[in-house]
């Protein structure tokens, strides 16, 4: 099978030579425009029809939109994600940077080894049993929270978390407590490591205490992962599905309703394709933008990042 | 090294190691109650949840077990084959990207990772649309091939700049040697790419395990029914209630826990280049 000719670089480059590169490239593109471009460029055309996935298939224009746009819902949608990227925000700000910096304390390799090797575990948990377990923990009538309180004897502090719409949002934050186990933490960690000895050194001659190393060192020298960190959050707040569905399925109400139930729901409870597809491209357009908000925020602060 | 000096020990590295602990007890509770409370009846876990199972009730995984056994092997099938085209397309492709210059080639790899960033949510409906029309519905086909058609493109990304990383050399020497492609990247891309496919295969193996939202609407038969899916649904008894999904979700978070205690190294390189990179 060797035909070594086409591979000598003196002689003129054959058809076969040419076509090669674009060979390599076959699978690729019949699995991205399959099942990725065809239904990119089929969910904007669909926008336009009125669609219940079968019979009544009939265009409409912009009515898909103009009732999105009108429709109270998208707007609280929107509102609970935002709520959402800030609550991650925070998040990514604050346990996993303690814990990361509690664990570089440590002075032994090998406890440190261990104990990142607990904090990470939960990673590799499927994501839906860390959801179910918190289902348990916060459920209303034989939830470990609320059983935790009445053996505490705060019997006036027992509710139940996910079905009220005063606490339903923060339920669904409060999963995964103490939110340590994930990227933001081995990113910290990470970084910590790859700061030189030398700068703590100099710090402690010079007499800094802990806070001081930290705002002085450790904070301006994690910023980079910081940037990268607020991006993701960003992008994981907006794109949050299981949680929700799993937990409140939006609920009660619209307490907890996000872009992306809205976009289930009315595809699949109510057979309103059309308009599932227009909600999608609407949140394409707003993802686009934020991407490109953040992707300017991390160009001009980081240069050559 | 120099951090081992031994100093006395004062109050707040005391209070550090103490709060390090209680955040390390919290993260892990959640999955430690699930274990002990797996072996318990309904009772046993309204009753004392923190309390180990004395005697440990066996029956929960009899039946959990029954339930689980088919959505996980269809799941092992899924991930498996993910990975197998994920490596195998993604390779290909970054090979031409990194080894060959050609009309169209910066185009063509925008067009591959362009869609990258676009959520899963947004092309759920037009994919499931296009499942339904190719009479991809509830198939392992759909289960596999949509996926794979995002996860190629990360694992493109990943491997062209590893492959470009490669000491031109040693392309030149196989050329020499009279090394065609298949042989180039069989004895020198493979073996050279061994810690960035790692990390490809722990991403994409990681994340077709635990899919939810695909095979939810992917996926409607019993012959098809992947695990993260199965585990919102399991039946359980009114005796032995709780502890019934307990056990099912032990047996599913399992085969990913062995993998992990065995090789935590890799996994923690893994699961933090993969962002990085991205």
């Amino acid at each position: 099978m060797q035909k070594n000719p086409t591979l000598s670089p003196y002689r003129r480059r054959s058809w076969q030579a040419i076509l090669k590169p674009y060979l390599f490239l076959l699978p690729i593109y019949v699995l991205m425009v399959t099942f990725k471009y065809i239904p990119f460029f089929n969910a904007i055309i669909k926008s336009f029809f009125k669609w219940n996935g079968g019979n009544v298939n009939e265009f409409i224009g912009l009515k898909n939109y103009t009732d999105l746009l009108s429709s109270r819902q998208l707007g609280i949608a929107l509102m609970n994600s935002l709520k959402f990227c800030l609550a991650n925000i925070v998040i990514t700000l604050t346990t996993p940077l303690l814990a990361a910096e509690l664990l570089f304390a440590v002075r032994s390799r090998r406890a440190q080894y261990s104990v990142r090797t607990m904090l990470t575990f939960p990673m590799v948990v499927p994501g839906v049993v860390v959801i179910l377990l918190w289902k348990w923990i916060l459920s209303g009538d034989t939830g470990l929270l609320n059983s935790v309180l009445e053996s505490l004897g705060l019997h006036s502090l027992v509710s139940p978390w996910l079905g009220s719409s005063k606490t339903a949002f923060f339920s669904i934050v409060l999963v995964g407590f103490p939110w340590i186990s994930g990227l933001a933490f081995l990113l910290y960690y990470g970084g910590l490591q790859s700061i030189s000895g030398e700068l703590f050194e100099a710090a402690k001659i010079d007499g800094a205490n802990v806070f001081q190393r930290f705002f002085k060192i450790d904070l301006p020298l994690l910023a980079s992962q910081q940037k990268l960190l607020i991006t993701l959050a960003v992008i994981n707040g907006m794109q949050v599905f299981e949680m929700v569905f799993i937990l409140t399925k939006g609920g009660p109400g619209t307490a907890t309703l996000v872009p992306s139930i809205l976009l289930y729901d009315s595809a699949f409870s109510f057979r309103k394709f059309g308009y599932s597809a227009a909600i999608g491209v609407v949140m394409f357009l707003i993802i686009m933008v934020v991407t490109a908000i953040n992707q300017k925020f991390l160009k001009s602060t980081e240069p050559g990042g | 090294m120099e951090r081992r000096n031994k100093r006395p020990v004062d109050a707040g590295a005391v209070m550090s190691r103490l709060l390090l602990g209680l955040l390390v007890a919290l993260t892990l509770l959640p999955f430690y109650l699930m274990l002990i409370n797996s072996f318990k009846n309904e009772t046993g876990i309204v009753q004392a949840p923190f309390s180990l199972p004395l005697p440990p009730e066996v029956e929960t995984y009899a039946k959990a077990w029954p339930q689980v056994v088919r959505p996980m092997l269809n799941s092992l099938l899924v991930t498996a084959a993910i990975i197998i085209i994920t490596c195998l397309v993604s390779l290909l492709a970054a090979y031409a990207f990194a080894r060959f210059s050609f009309f169209l080639k910066e185009a063509l790899y925008f067009g591959v990772i362009a869609l990258l960033m676009i959520p899963g949510f947004v092309l759920l409906i037009p994919q499931f649309i296009q499942i339904v029309n190719l009479g991809m519905f509830d198939t392992y086909w759909a289960l596999i091939l949509v996926p794979a058609a995002y996860q190629v493109a990360m694992g493109t990304f990943l491997l062209r700049s590893s492959i470009e990383g490669i000491p031109l050399s040693l392309f030149e020497a196989a050329t020499i040697d009279g090394a065609g492609d298949r042989h180039t990247l069989k004895y020198i891309v493979l073996p050279m790419s061994k810690p960035i496919l790692a990390t490809v295969i722990i991403m994409t193996g990681l994340s077709s395990w635990n899919n939810y939202i695909w095979p939810l609407v992917a996926s409607s038969s019993e012959a098809t029914s992947q695990i993260a899916v199965a585990l919102t649904s399991l039946v359980r008894d009114t005796y032995y209630g709780k502890g019934v999904l307990f056990a099912g979700y032990v047996c599913a978070s399992l085969p990913i826990i062995l993998l992990f205690s065995f090789s935590s190294k890799y996994f923690i390189e893994g699961l933090s280049q993969g962002a990085v990179k991205g």
